[in-house]
This record gives structure tokens, C-alpha cells and sequence, in this order.
């Protein structure tokens, strides 16, 4: 497959300011280290806690206090060859220049991001208007039409106030508003969370039919693994602001390797199942003040004397899997 | 204080809300439910639907915190609406619920334990001697302690642990029947079963029956023994849960079994693509079946004429295509 | 009791409060030392500079103003708390009322309550004063302001309590055998409290700035002190006209004073107690 890089995230660490007087730091990031590829799925997975939401944050840009970088860089390679320094560019920039038309960002609840007054196509020619004042409104409408058609969703819409339009719509709609300028990489955060099943399958079809016909970079942040299940090429599981293991979808299904995976998959109830199946124990640890070691090793039925003394090194293995666990660290 | 009937009935029970100029205008949130919930013997009783189909207003109906419009709700035989009013507390002690957010379900300015205590003392009848070890003994019950749990306030648990609280709240009390609305969906999938196990324990352990209100259906097969399905406020599927999940009747049963994701990785193959709703308000509004503006069997009756309660093996679905003609 | 830890080691309340607790006993235990009320004329020689004597000055009518203050802001503030204590009483329970009890008798105390809002206080609170100014007491003043300033607080409440008897945990209090009463204490009074502090605050303040605005309109018993009769009577000898500024300049200072320190105290209390338990 001839896919290249479009977006590194390299050796990021970041904490939450809580109380900078008394030294209350809360580390949401310990040492993550990604590359996202063209063309392909690449799903965030993680529980609460998990730092998945942060990571995301900080891979668009937008690491405002108090959110705040201790190390590493997050680097941006666009269409023409340039390297862009996500970390390290103003705000002004970022606006102007990357969000949007490089990297398009849906936050969770996006269906709330809607104006309530202002009915649908108002408002995309709003966004449009703010990007490239010399389009009119009669283009912006053609244009906003043709995105809908290629999307599948119905024009009726644009005509209609948000409140008026079901949950499911709503997003679908904020979807397409996203999309607007073709962003190499769209991140979606959480979007299928406040919505039925039978909506979220319309929005999930709606994302990856986009991603397989512009062949761009797709993120998709989830707590959900079915949502892994249904939409990743690759995925990254975090835990405790960690990344524990990256695999292609099939391995982190069927051959987990890092034990918070492991107990992860066969915790998750499949449809048709009444037989018993066992959780984690204890909860995920309190990011204030971290464990020592492995940040898993208190639930971790594997856990051996290092892994509770020192963090375990991220070992890559053959075709591009990566565990960061002392069980698979070279001696 | 006794009924007759070991059952929860809800009979004919209606909702509707106001909206448009003066709120004048009327559409169902719930629409002729009538479905019957064994207390003997303990039943896990799922009530699936999506958002908007009206599950969390039945429930909050049946914990007396909406009045119906229209229909009677009735425990071991008695309307709960009429009760007197020391039969309300009696009711109040039968009957515990269980909400979606724990941390909604606590005041954030009191201790947590108090809440256990007040169900202990006041519900149970628990004496001042034994109280502390009863309580110890609800919290490991649940998966924790009391010197974990004492003097603390709401935001000093995780989400799991608040439920769990929540959870050990609800049985200190000594109920026969818990109400628990989407008690799962705000926790982490790990930590989801361990929660859906205690409910089975409950159930078997200490004989309470169950209504699980949820929209996922992985779960509701996972622990429940009956299923009652919702659309916009109508009940169109009702019967012992092996039956529907294994012969789903209902269009929009069918249509819920095939969309359900699953933690599979050959998931993408197994799913066929679907018809969306664009605009919620016209379905609540059908004259006809609800489900008709995106049912792919639907014709022309579907539209006009509400469909009729046809019982098929033990399964009642609400739909024109069983009609007995 | 680290509450009380942590105000006390609060620089500005420590501030605050030192300062309040200096000027209560400047208002309420200096006077008892006096032989003879301030307020009684040609006492001294009239129209001094402040000096050693005289720490405030003296008035053209011969008063001795570091005197005359203490006692005037006795009565000022005893106005005040008094009125504010009357004031939080009255719109909590009022309140309470509107948003707890049946259809008919909420639906009856909320258009009390709107109408209440809608007539202005100070007319009726100067017309009273006028009338009746020979038979009241302060301690009955403040009594009268409270029953005037509760208004728009009761509105507050009520929509606070309404706000509050949709919550679930409300629900769940009731599940847990709660009955009315008791969820009134449990769960509904900590919500109050921090609000019933600031109100206090609010009304004791909003009756300094009354009495002042009364008495310099000369609707105040003329014969006692509070600091806004003190004005009055500076402004009717032309104070500052003459050159006699003290007279005017020093009792609203202490006035400023006193008020600073409650509304300091108010807000560093709101804070140790309240914004910083909500957050982490």
C-alpha cells in the first residue's frame, strides 16, 4: 500500500494545571508516540481516563492552559511537502490556515454546535464566508448542495432550524460541515455517542463511505469498541495516558497482547451472549498522582516485580505493532 | 397494606406533551402501554427503545414522578396514583430506582453514606445496633466497603463506584422491585458487566425483580428474562427475551437486531445499509403505525390505521402484517 | 475544622475581619464608656479640626464627631443587621411557599410576592418613618426595612427551591424515606446556605444605603445618630461650604470602612467555604 505519513505525533507529554501554587498537576499524556498514516481508519481507544480526548486536543493544536505540553512535538505534512509544527504555531494560525482545510475536528455532542436561530444553510455559508470571502451566496449554495448529495443526506435539511431536525440529522449535518473543505484528516471525536443504534450506523456508513471515496486520514475516538470493530484499519489502544498497544483491527480483536486489551475484548458483551463473562477489577488510577511503574499494574493479573518499579518500554514489533508492557520487552 | 397480585401492571397508560403556539397542539410521548412485570418469580424485565421512545418517562410514570394522562399503573393490585397516603411510603419502600447519572442521582453536598443509612433506617427498619454492619455488608455486597464509602461526597467516586453506590442504596432499602434507567451506559465497557452481574445476583441472590431500561440490546439479552420494545412512545414488541431475539416479528425489531455493532471484527460485512429519519416530530404525529415512514413492509393501511396487538408463541407485536384477517 | 484553618491563615480575611471586629467595638462597646450622649449639643467647642483631643474633629453644633460616629454607626448598623436578618427570613420563607405547597396557595403567595416587587420601598419606608418616627425604635427601623427589602430575594428563592424540587436526588431522598421536612434540611438548605449569606450581606447593605438616603432626607428620628443623620445635619449647617469637611468626610469613611469589611468577609467566606470545595 502506498500510504505516507500526513501526521506525527512524536514523544508527547502533557499535563492539567490544576493548581500551579501547590504543584497539582494531573498527567493526562506519558510519552505517546504516533504516526497517522493517508488513506486509512485509525481508531483512538480508551476508557475514561484514558487521555484519548487530550491526545486529540493536542493533535489538532488546540493545547490551551490549562492544558499545557511538557515535551514532544506534533507534526503536520501537507499535500505540497511542508512540515508543520503543530506545537509550536499561534492560534491565529492554526484558524486561519490548518483547521478546517487541513485537519477538521468534530467535537463530541457536536449536534449542539449548531446556532439554534439560524436555519442550517445559513449557517454553512456562514463557515464558508469566514474561509473564502469570494465565493457568493448563490455558489456557496450550489457547492453546500453538491456536498449534501455526495454525502447522501437530504436537502430538505437545509431549510430547517436544528431543533427541528432529530439528534441523528443534527450531527450528520455538523459532519458535512466539516467536511466542507476537504480536510486531509477529519478526527471525530466521540460522534456517535448521545445517538440511538440504528442513527449511529447512518452516521458511522456516512464516515466511512467519505474516507473510502477522498482516501484521507480518519480518527475516530471512541470508548466504543464495537465502533472499532466497525469502522478501524488500525487501532490504538490507551490507557491512564498511556498508549498500550497499536495493531491492525484484527489483531487488537483476536490476538490482544497487552493484558488491559486482553481483558478489555473479552469483557465486551456480544450480541446473543448470557454467558458469564468477567470486567476488569478496580477502577483506573487517579492521574494526580499515577502509580509507580506500569500505570496498569494494579489490575494486572500478569503483573511482575518491575512492572511495578519501573514504566515498561514501547516495544515495536514486525508489521508495525506496538506494546508497551515488561511481558514483551526484550531481556 | 397488601394487594392481591404478585405483578407490576401498567394498563393502557398515556402521555402526551404540548408544544407548538400555547402548547395546544398534543403528541404522545407514550401512547396505550399496557404491559405486566412478574414480581414472583424475580424477572429481569428489559424495556429497550431509543432515545425518544419514551422509556425513561414510563419509568419516572411508574416511580409516581409523572402523572399519566391517560391509563392506570397498578402494584400487587393497587393503583399507585390512588394510593393513601402512608400506603405512598410503603410503595416507596417496594419500590427503588436506579437513574442513568450517578452523579445526578446524588446531592453533590451530601455525603454519600447518609443516603445509604436514611434507606437502612427508614426503609428497612434496620435498629441503631445492627445498622453499621448492615450497611458494611449492602457495600461489599456491591463490590466495596463502608470505610471506603464513609464521610465521602459525590465527586470523590469514580462513575463505577457511584453506582455501585447508587446500586447498594437501592437494596438497602429491601426492595421487591428496582427500576433502573440505562444504569450501564455512563460507565466504562469493562466495568459494564461487572455491574450487569450484580444485577443477575440481585436477582437470584436476594429475589428482586428488575426493570432494566436501556437502548442497548446486547445487554438486555445479556440479563434479562422478558423484553418490551418501544418506538415513539408505542410498545411493539412484548415477550420472554429468547423468542424476540431469536424470531424478531416485529419490522423494527429486525431492524434493531441487524444494527446492532458488535466488538466483532468481520462486523462490517454482517451489517446492510438502512434508511434514516430525517425529521423526529411527523413520526410521533402518525395516525397510523409510527414506524411506517421507514418500515420497509409498509403499505398503505400502515399509514392510516394504528396497527393492532396481535399475540404470535407468546409475543404480542403491534404490527398489520400479523393480522389475523 | 480546617475551614477555620484555612480562613485564618486568608490574609484578606484575616484583614477584614480584624478590621470589622475593630469597628463593632468602636460602634457597640466605646459608647458604653460615654457619660453623656454625643449627640447632645454645644458639648464642646464647636467646628475643631481633628486633633489629639478630638481624633475626628468637632461638629459646628459642638458634638464631639469621634463620639457622635461610634454611636451613629451603632445604630446604622444596627439597622442593618437587623433588617437584613428580617429581610433573608421573610423572602426564604416566602419562598418556600411559593414553590412547595399546592396549586392554589403557591399560585396566591407568587403574585404577592410580584406585586410586592413592583411597589417602591423607599416611598413607603419614608411615609412610615414620617408618621410613626416618635414611636419606633431602631431596632423596630430595622425591623420595618426588612419587611420592606425582602422582594426581590423571595423571587430568588423560589426559583432556587423550584429549580431544586426537579433534581433527581431529590427523588432519591424521597426513596430513601425522606419526608419533607427532612429533605428541606438535608438537601435543600446546603443549597441555600451559600445563598443565604450572600442575601444577608446584600439586604444589610442595601439598608445602610436606605437609612442614609432617609435620614438625609430628614425622615429618620432627627434626634438620634446614624451616620445618615449626622450628614443630614452637616448638610443642613452648610459643612462644607464652611470648610468644616470632617464633619461629612469622616462618618462616610467609617461607613465605607464597615461596609468593605462585611462584603470582604462575605466573599472570602463564599470562597474558602463554597468555590473551592466545588472544585476537585
Amino acid at each position: 500500500m502506498n500510504t505516507h505519513i500526513v501526521l506525527s505525533a512524536i514523544n508527547i507529554s502533557a499535563d492539567y494545571i490544576l493548581d500551579s501554587k501547590r504543584g497539582l498537576y494531573l498527567n493526562a499524556i506519558d510519552n505517546v508516540s504516533i504516526d497517522f498514516r493517508s488513506d486509512e481508519v485509525i481508531g483512538i481507544a480508551g476508557e475514561s481516563g484514558s487521555g484519548k480526548s487530550t491526545l486529540v486536543k493536542i493533535l489538532y493544536g488546540a493545547a490551551f492552559p490549562p492544558l499545557i505540553i511538557r515535551k514532544g512535538k506534533v507534526y503536520l505534512f501537507t499535500k505540497d511537502n511542508s512540515k508543520i509544527d503543530i506545537t509550536s504555531i499561534t492560534r491565529e494560525e492554526l484558524r486561519k490556515n490548518i483547521w478546517w482545510k487541513h485537519i477538521s475536528y468534530m467535537p463530541q455532542n457536536a449536534m449542539n454546535v449548531l446556532n439554534p436561530v439560524k436555519k442550517v444553510k445559513d449557517q454553512f455559508i456562514e463557515v464558508f464566508k469566514y474561509h473564502d470571502e469570494r465565493i457568493d451566496a448563490k455558489e456557496t449554495i450550489t457547492k453546500i448542495k453538491e456536498l449534501f448529495m455526495r454525502l447522501g443526506l437530504p436537502i430538505e435539511a437545509l431549510n430547517a432550524y436544528p431543533h427541528q431536525l432529530s439528534g441523528g440529522m443534527r450531527q450528520r449535518v455538523v459532519i458535512a460541515l466539516s467536511l466542507l473543505f476537504n480536510p486531509r484528516i477529519v478526527i471525530a471525536d466521540e460522534p456517535t455517542t448521545a445517538v440511538d443504534v440504528v442513527t449511529q450506523l447512518g452516521i458511522l456508513n456516512l464516515l466511512k463511505d467519505w474516507q473510502r471515496n477522498s482516501k484521507t486520514t480518519l480518527i475516530m475516538v471512541s470508548h466504543d469498541m464495537s465502533v472499532h470493530a466497525y469502522m478501524d484499519d488500525r487501532i490504538v489502544v490507551m490507557y491512564a495516558g498511556n498508549v498500550v498497544e497499536v495493531g491492525s483491527k484484527n489483531d487488537i480483536f483476536e490476538n490482544p497482547m497487552h493484558p488491559y486489551t486482553k481483558l478489555l475484548i473479552a469483557s465486551l458483551i456480544k450480541k446473543g451472549e448470557k454467558k458469564l463473562k468477567t470486567g476488569i477489577a478496580g477502577e483506573p488510577p487517579n492521574l494526580l498522582n499515577p502509580p509507580p511503574g506500569c500505570r496498569f499494574h494494579p489490575r494486572c493479573p500478569f503483573a511482575m516485580d518491575i512492572c511495578r518499579r519501573e514504566a515498561p518500554p514501547i516495544v515495536e514489533l514486525s508489521d508495525g505493532k506496538v506494546v508497551r508492557c515488561w511481558l514483551y520487552a526484550r531481556k | 397494606m397488601q394487594g392481591n397480585e404478585n405483578s407490576l401492571k401498567v394498563e393502557s397508560v398515556s402521555k402526551y406533551y404540548g408544544y407548538g403556539l400555547l402548547g395546544l397542539k398534543k403528541f404522545k410521548v407514550l401512547d396505550k402501554i399496557s404491559l405486566g412485570i412478574p414480581l414472583k418469580p424475580p424477572t429481569i424485565f428489559a424495556i429497550v427503545g431509543e432515545t425518544g421512545s419514551g422509556k425513561t418517562t414510563l419509568l419516572r410514570i411508574i416511580l409516581r414522578m409523572i402523572k399519566p394522562d391517560e391509563g392506570v399503573v397498578k402494584y400487587k393490585g393497587l393503583d399507585v396514583f390512588k394510593l393513601p397516603r402512608n400506603a405512598v411510603s410503603w410503595y416507596r419502600r417496594e419500590v427503588q430506582p436506579i437513574f442513568q447519572d450517578p452523579y445526578e442521582s446524588f446531592n453533590p453536598l451530601r455525603r454519600v453514606d447518609s443516603y445509604i443509612f436514611d434507606a437502612a433506617k427508614r426503609m428497612a427498619k434496620v435498629d441503631k445496633g445492627s445498622i453499621e454492619e448492615y450497611v458494611d455488608g449492602i457495600l461489599r455486597y456491591v463490590g466495596l466497603s463502608l470505610d471506603r464509602v464513609h464521610g465521602k461526597y459525590p465527586h470523590e467516586f469514580s462513575g463505577g463506584e457511584l453506582q455501585r453506590i447508587a446500586i447498594a442504596r437501592a437494596i438497602a432499602a429491601r426492595p421487591t422491585l428496582i427500576l433502573a434507567d440505562e444504569p450501564v451506559s455512563m460507565l466504562d465497557a469493562s466495568l459494564r458487566v461487572n455491574v450487569l452481574n450484580l444485577f443477575k445476583k440481585i436477582r437470584d441472590d436476594l429475589g428482586t425483580s428488575i426493570i432494566y431500561v436501556t437502548h442497548d440490546l446486547a445487554t438486555a439479552y445479556y440479563i434479562a428474562d422478558q423484553i418490551a420494545v418501544l418506538y415513539r412512545g408505542s410498545l411493539v414488541e412484548l415477550g420472554p427475551i429468547d423468542k424476540v431475539y431469536e424470531n424478531p416479528r416485529h419490522p423494527y425489531t429486525q431492524l434493531l437486531l441487524t444494527s446492532i455493532l458488535e466488538p466483532d471484527p468481520k462486523i462490517s460485512e454482517k451489517i446492510k445499509p438502512l434508511k434514516l429519519s430525517t425529521i423526529e416530530l411527523k413520526e410521533f404525529l402518525a395516525q397510523g403505525c409510527k414506524f411506517a415512514y421507514r418500515c420497509p413492509y409498509a403499505s398503505k393501511k400502515c399509514f392510516e390505521k394504528e396497527p393492532p396487538n396481535v399475540t404470535i408463541n407468546g409475543v404480542i407485536v403491534k404490527c398489520h402484517l400479523y393480522e389475523k384477517s | 475544622m480546617t475551614i477555620l484553618r484555612e480562613l485564618l491563615t486568608n490574609v484578606r480575611f484575616v484583614v477584614w475581619f480584624s478590621i470589622l471586629v475593630l469597628l463593632l467595638a468602636y460602634a457597640f462597646i466605646y459608647p458604653q464608656t460615654f457619660s453623656v450622649n454625643p449627640v447632645r449639643w454645644y458639648q464642646v467647642p464647636g467646628a475643631l479640626p481633628p486633633s489629639m483631643n478630638f481624633p475626628f474633629g468637632t461638629t459646628l453644633l459642638g458634638q464631639d464627631l469621634f463620639k457622635l460616629t461610634s454611636l451613629a454607626l451603632s445604630n446604622t448598623l444596627l439597622i442593618s443587621f437587623i433588617s437584613g436578618a428580617i429581610g433573608v427570613a421573610i423572602a426564604l420563607l416566602l419562598g418556600f411557599i411559593a414553590a412547595f405547597t399546592g396549586r392554589i396557595i403557591s399560585g396566591i403567595t407568587s403574585t404577592f410576592i410580584d406585586i410586592m416587587c413592583m411597589i417602591p420601598g423607599i416611598p413607603i419606608l419614608m411615609l412610615i418613618l414620617y408618621a410613626w418616627r416618635d414611636r419606633l425604635t431602631m431596632p423596630l427601623i430595622g425591623l420595618i426595612f426588612g419587611a420592606i427589602g425582602w422582594t426581590f430575594s423571595a423571587r430568588i428563592y423560589k426559583g432556587l427551591f423550584e429549580g431544586l424540587k426537579s433534581r433527581l436526588f431529590i427523588a432519591l431522598s424521597q426513596y430513601s424515606g425522606l419526608g419533607l421536612v427532612q429533605i428541606m434540611i438535608k438537601d435543600v438548605m446546603p443549597y441555600v446556605m451559600r445563598f443565604l449569606m450572600v442575601n444577608f450581606i446584600d439586604i444589610t447593605i442595601w439598608a445602610v444605603g436606605n437609612e442614609v438616603t432617609i435620614s438625609v432626607f430628614g425622615a429618620m428620628k432627627m434626634d438620634e445618630a446614624t451616620i445618615g443623620t449626622t450628614i443630614y445635619w452637616a448638610l443642613q449647617y452648610q459643612a462644607l461650604l464652611l470648610g468644616i469637611w470632617w464633619w461629612v468626610v469622616l462618618p462616610v469613611v467609617v461607613l465605607i470602612l464597615a461596609i468593605a469589611s462585611i462584603y470582604n468577609i462575605a466573599i472570602t467566606i463564599d470562597n474558602v467555604v463554597f468555590v473551592k470545595r466545588t472544585k476537585i
